[in-house]
C-alpha cells in the first residue's frame, strides 16, 4: 500500500519538477518575482515527495517486504539491518532513486544558504535543478521503479550482492554520490552566471565551498573504494584502472582543475572560458560516469547492474553538451580573454600548466576507458588496454603534476624573478637529488621509482619551506610562539595553507603509490599444518583452520602466526574466504593483514584441502602502504582548512 | 566533456588573432564528443545479452584457437570441459594460468578438457601470456566478444564448467580456488 502511494508520490513529483524547471527559467528570463516563487514552491515540493519516497523504500527494506521486487533482489531476511539499510543503494532503481534523493537535500541546502546572496542566480539554479531531478524521477517512474510489486509475497530474498557486504561498500557509494550530485551545484551556478551574463569572479567566490564540499566528498569515495578493494577483492593492489575506477576519477580531475583555475580567474581576471568549460565538462563527467556504472557499457569486474536506463543518459547527455556549448557560444565575446601578460616563470603558468595535465590525464583516462566501445566500431572487436595502458601513460603524466605541484607555490604573480626562484628551489632541489641518490644506491630498482620518490621529496620540501616563509613573515612583524604563527596561517590564509596542507596529503599518496607499483613482492604458497614459509624478513606458520556458519554465509578462516627477523613474535594473521548461501558461485574475500608505518604483510586465502591439513595462500609484502591512507586523512584536514571561514567573515560572507 | 575544453585560448595568446582557428577546433570537439556519444548510443540499442544459470545447456561456439585450430563445443560432448574467460591484463587471471594448465595435464587422460577464451584482448599480447606460463591446453581469441555475450560473462576471470552432457554444472565468477576447482571438476568426470 505504501508502496503505491510512494509511486504516486513520485509521479506528483515529476509533475511539480517539470513545473519547476518552466518557472525557474522563465522567472529567470522575465526576472518575474511571481515565477520565482513558483518555481521555488515546486523544487521544494518535488523534494520533499523524494524524500518520502526514499522513506518508504528505506522502511519497506528494513521491514522485508518482499513483496516489493526490489527488496526481493537486494535483500534477505537474514541480511543484518546494517546491510538492509545500505540495499538502497545497492541496485539499479534504488540508487536512482538514491541520487534524486541527495539531489534533493543538495536543493534544499542552496537554497537556504544562498537565496539572501545570490538572489539573480536562483532561479536559473532551481531551473537546473529541476531539470535534474525531472531526468532520475523519469528514470524511477519507467525503466527503473523501485517500486514494482510482486503478485504473491515470497518468504524470502534473493540476496544482496555479496561483493557489497562489507562495511566500505557501505558508505564509499554514499561518499561518491555526495560528491557527484553535489558537483551539480556549481554547474547549476555557471549556467545562471552565463544566463545572466554575469561572469566576473564574484559567483565564483561564491560557489568555491560548494564545489570543495563535493569534491572533499568525491576524494575520499574514491579512496574508501580504494580500501575496498584493498581489503576485499584481495588481489594485493587498491586501484585496478577497472572502468568504473575511472569513472569515478574523471570527474575529480576536472574538479581539481577547475578549483585551481578559478584561482587565477579571481587573482587575475583570466581563464573565464576554461573555467566554464571544465565546470561544464565536471558535470558532464559525472553523467557519463553514472551512466556507465549503471548501464553495463563497458566490461568491468565492477558492474552491478544491467540496464535499459543507457539511452535515457545518451540523451540526456546530448542535451546537456549542445545546449551548454550554445550558452558558451552566445557568451563567447564576454568570456574571451583581457589578456594580461604572464612571463613564463609566473603562478598563472604554473596554475595554467597544472589544468593541461590534469585535462591531459582526463583524456587519457576517457580514451583508455572506452577503447573497447571505440575499437568495436573501428575494427569489429573489442579490445581493453587495461592497466598497462594507463601506467604508462598516466604515470609519466602525473610525475610531472606532482612536480608542478611543488614548483607552483614557490611562483610569484605575474613574474618571478630567476634570483627569487633559485633562491627557494634550492633547498627542494637539494632535497630531490639526495633521496635520488640514496635511493639509487641503497635499493637499484626502476629509476622511474626513484625520480617519483624525488619528486615527492621535492614537493614536501617545497611545502614545509612554503609554510616556513610564512611563519617568518608573521614573525617579523609580531610577538607569537611558532605555534601561534602556524594557527594563524591556517585561520587567516586557510585558502592557501590548506591547500598546501591538501598538497602534503598527495606527497603522501604519491610515496605509497610509488612503493606499492616498484616495490611490491608476491609468493603463491602450500602449506601443509605447521609449515613455515619465509618471506622477507617474516616467517609464517600455518596453524589451522575453522569453519563458522554465520546469519548468511560460511566464514572459513586459517590462522597464520607471523615472527620476526628475529624469530620474534608479531601476530596471527587471519585471512577468510566467505561463502554466501544465496551466491556460493561467488565467494568473498577478507584478507589477513599487518600494517606497519614501513610496509603491509598482506595475506589471502586461495583454498584448502579437506580437513584443513593444507591451505593455499597468496602472500603479499606491500611496502609503504598505509601512507596512502595516511595521506587521504591529511586531505581531508587540508580540505578542511580551506573551507573553515575566515575569522573576518561575518556569517553574511561565504 | 573534457575534449570541448580545448578551445579555449592560453592566456597567452593574443585576442582575437586567430578566433577562426579557435572556432573550427571548438565546433571540432564538439562534433568529436556528439559523436562518441552515438557510439554510446548504439552500443546501448544493442540487445542485452541474456544471462546464463546452472543446470541450463551451454550455447555452443566455434573457437579458433591461436595455434589455429577450430574447437566447437558441441562436439566435446561425452567430456567435461571447463571453458575459462581470462585476458592477459588481468592479474588474477596469471594466478590461475598454472593451476588450469596442471589440470589439463593431469586430466587429459579421463575426459576432462580445458579451453581458455580470451576476452578484449590482442593477439600477441595473448600469445605472450600462453608462453609465460606454458599454457598447452587449447585457446583462443574471443573475436568480436560473441562468446562473451552468449555466456554475458561479468569480466575475467570467469569459469564455466560443463558436463558431459552439455549443461552447465558450475559457474565461478572471479578467480578460481583450489578446492573449488576440484570440486567443481568433480561434478563433471563423464
Amino acid at each position: 500500500m505504501a508502496a503505491h502511494l510512494a509511486h504516486l508520490t513520485l509521479v506528483a513529483g515529476m509533475i511539480f519538477a517539470l513545473l519547476g524547471v518552466g518557472a525557474g527559467f522563465a522567472g529567470g528570463y522575465a526576472r518575474n518575482q511571481a515565477w520565482r516563487r513558483v518555481g521555488l514552491r515546486a523544487l521544494i515540493t518535488t523534494a520533499v515527495s523524494i524524500i518520502f519516497a526514499t522513506a518508504v523504500l528505506w522502511e519497506a527494506l528494513l521491514r522485508d517486504r518482499f513483496e516489493l521486487l526490489y527488496v526481493w533482489n537486494q535483500s534477505e531476511a537474514a541480511l543484518a539491518v546494517f546491510y538492509k539499510f545500505a540495499a538502497l543503494w545497492g541496485g539499479q532503481a534504488g540508487s536512482l532513486l538514491f541520487w534524486a534523493f541527495i539531489l534533493s537535500l543538495y536543493a534544499l541546502l542552496v537554497n537556504l544558504w544562498l537565496r539572501r546572496r545570490l538572489p539573480q542566480f536562483m532561479p536559473w539554479v532551481n531551473g537546473v535543478m529541476c531539470v535534474n531531478l525531472a531526468f532520475f524521477l523519469l528514470l524511477c517512474l519507467i525503466p527503473a521503479n523501485p517500486f514494482v510489486t510482486l503478485p504473491v509475497r515470497p518468504p524470502d530474498g534473493a540476496g544482496l550482492n555479496p561483493l557489497l557486504q562489507n562495511y566500505w561498500m557501505v558508505i564509499h557509494p554514499v561518499m561518491l554520490y555526495l560528491g557527484y550530485v553535489g558537483l551539480t551545484v556549481p554547474f547549476a551556478f555557471a549556467v545562471g552566471a552565463l544566463a545572466l551574463n554575469q561572469l566576473d569572479a564574484t559567483w565564483l567566490r561564491t560557489i568555491r565551498r560548494w564545489t570543495l564540499v563535493p569534491w572533499l566528498f568525491l576524494s575520499v569515495g574514491i579512496l574508501m573504494g580504494s580500501q575496498w578493494a584493498y581489503m576485499e577483492l584481495g588481489w594485493g593492489g587498491y586501484w585496478a584502472w577497472d572502468p568504473v575506477e575511472n569513472v569515478s576519477l574523471l570527474p575529480w580531475l576536472t574538479a581539481t582543475a577547475f578549483l585551481h583555475s578559478i584561482i587565477v580567474q579571481e587573482q587575475r581576471g583570466t581563464m573565464k572560458m576554461w573555467n566554464m568549460v571544465m565546470i561544464g565538462a565536471t558535470y558532464f563527467l559525472i553523467l557519463l560516469g553514472t551512466f556507465t556504472t549503471r548501464s553495463d557499457i563497458v566490461a568491468s569486474v565492477h558492474t552491478f547492474a544491467r540496464s535499459s536506463i543507457g539511452l535515457y543518459f545518451v540523451a540526456l547527455m546530448v542535451v546537456v553538451l549542445v545546449g551548454y556549448a550554445a550558452l558558451l557560444w552566445a557568451r563567447r565575446t564576454v568570456l574571451r580573454e583581457e589578456v594580461a601578460g604572464a612571463a613564463w616563470f609566473s603562478r598563472e603558468s604554473a596554475f595554467l600548466g597544472n589544468n593541461w595535465l590534469l585535462a591531459g590525464i582526463t583524456f587519457a583516462t576517457l580514451w583508455g576507458t572506452y577503447f573497447p566501445v571505440l575499437s568495436e566500431v573501428f575494427t569489429g572487436d573489442q579490445i581493453a588496454v587495461a592497466a598497462p595502458y594507463f601506467r604508462k601513460v598516466n604515470g609519466p603524466l602525473f610525475l610531472l603534476l606532482l612536480t608542478l605541484m611543488g614548483v607552483g607555490p614557490l611562483l610569484n604573480w605575474r613574474v618571478t624573478r630567476l634570483e627569487t626562484l633559485r633562491a627557494r628551489l634550492t633547498l627542494p632541489l637539494v632535497g630531490a637529488a639526495i633521496t635520488f641518490l640514496c635511493g639509487i644506491l641503497l635499493w637499484p630498482a626502476s629509476a622511474f621509482a626513484h625520480a617519483g620518490l624525488a619528486v615527492c621529496a621535492l614537493v614536501l620540501l617545497a611545502m614545509l619551506q612554503a609554510f616556513a616563509e610564512g611563519i617568518r613573515a608573521r614573525q617579523r612583524t609580531r610577538e607569537e610562539t611558532l605555534l601561534e604563527s602556524l594557527q594563524q596561517l591556517m585561520r587567516r590564509q586557510g585558502r592557501r595553507y590548506g591547500g598546501y596542507v591538501v598538497h602534503l596529503g598527495i606527497v603522501c599518496m604519491g610515496v605509497a603509490i610509488v612503493g606499492n607499483e616498484f616495490f611490491q613482492e608476491v609468493r603463491h604458497v602450500t602449506l601443509a599444518l605447521e609449515d613455515a614459509q619465509v618471506m622477507g624478513k617474516y616467517t609464517l606458520v600455518y596453524r589451522g583452520m575453522d569453519v563458522s556458519t554465520q546469519a548468511n554465509l560460511t566464514e572459513y578462516r586459517a590462522y597464520l602466526s607471523v615472527r620476526g627477523a628475529n624469530g620474534k613474535w608479531l601476530s596471527t594473521l587471519e585471512p577468510r574466504r566467505n561463502v554466501y548461501f544465496k551466491t556460493p558461485d561467488a565467494p568473498t574475500s577478507e584478507v589477513g593483514l599487518r600494517t606497519t608505518a614501513l610496509e603491509d604483510l598482506y595475506v589471502v586465502l586461495n583454498g584448502w584441502e579437506e580437513g584443513a591439513t593444507a591451505a593455499t595462500f597468496t602472500i603479499y609484502v606491500n611496502p609503504l602502504m598505509v601512507w596512502l591512507w595516511v595521506g587521504g586523512i591529511i586531505l581531508v584536514l587540508g580540505t578542511l582548512i580551506a573551507l573553515w571561514p575566515h575569522p573576518a567573515d561575518g556569517p553574511r560572507r561565504d | 566533456m573534457n575534449s570541448a575544453a580545448e578551445p579555449a585560448p592560453v592566456p597567452q595568446a593574443p585576442p582575437r588573432a586567430r578566433p577562426s582557428l579557435s572556432l573550427v577546433l571548438a565546433v571540432f570537439l564538439l562534433v568529436l564528443a556528439l559523436v562518441f556519444l552515438g557510439l554510446l548510443g548504439l552500443r546501448v540499442l544493442r540487445p542485452d545479452a541474456t544471462r546464463l544459470e546452472v543446470g541450463q545447456p551451454a550455447p555452443d561456439f566455434v573457437l579458433e584457437t591461436l595455434a589455429g585450430e577450430r574447437v566447437i563445443l558441441s562436439e566435446l560432448r561425452g567430456q567435461g570441459v571447463v571453458l575459462n574467460f581470462w585476458a592477459s591484463w588481468c592479474d588474477p587471471c596469471r594466478d590461475e594460468a598454472p593451476l588450469l594448465e596442471r589440470a589439463w595435464r593431469t586430466e587429459a587422460g579421463r575426459g576432462i578438457v580445458v579451453l581458455g577464451v580470451a576476452h578484449l584482448d590482442q593477439r600477441p599480447a595473448a600469445l605472450r601470456f600462453l608462453e609465460t606460463f606454458d599454457l598447452t591446453y587449447p585457446n583462443g581469441r574471443d573475436q568480436g566478444g560473441t562468446i562473451a555475450e552468449l555466456y554475458g560473462i561479468r569480466g575475467v576471470p570467469e569459469t564455466y564448467f560443463i558436463d558431459p552432457e552439455g549443461m552447465i554444472a558450475a559457474r565461478l565468477i572471479g578467480p578460481l580456488s583450489e578446492d573449488r576447482f576440484s570440486a567443481y571438476l568433480n561434478r563433471i568426470r563423464p
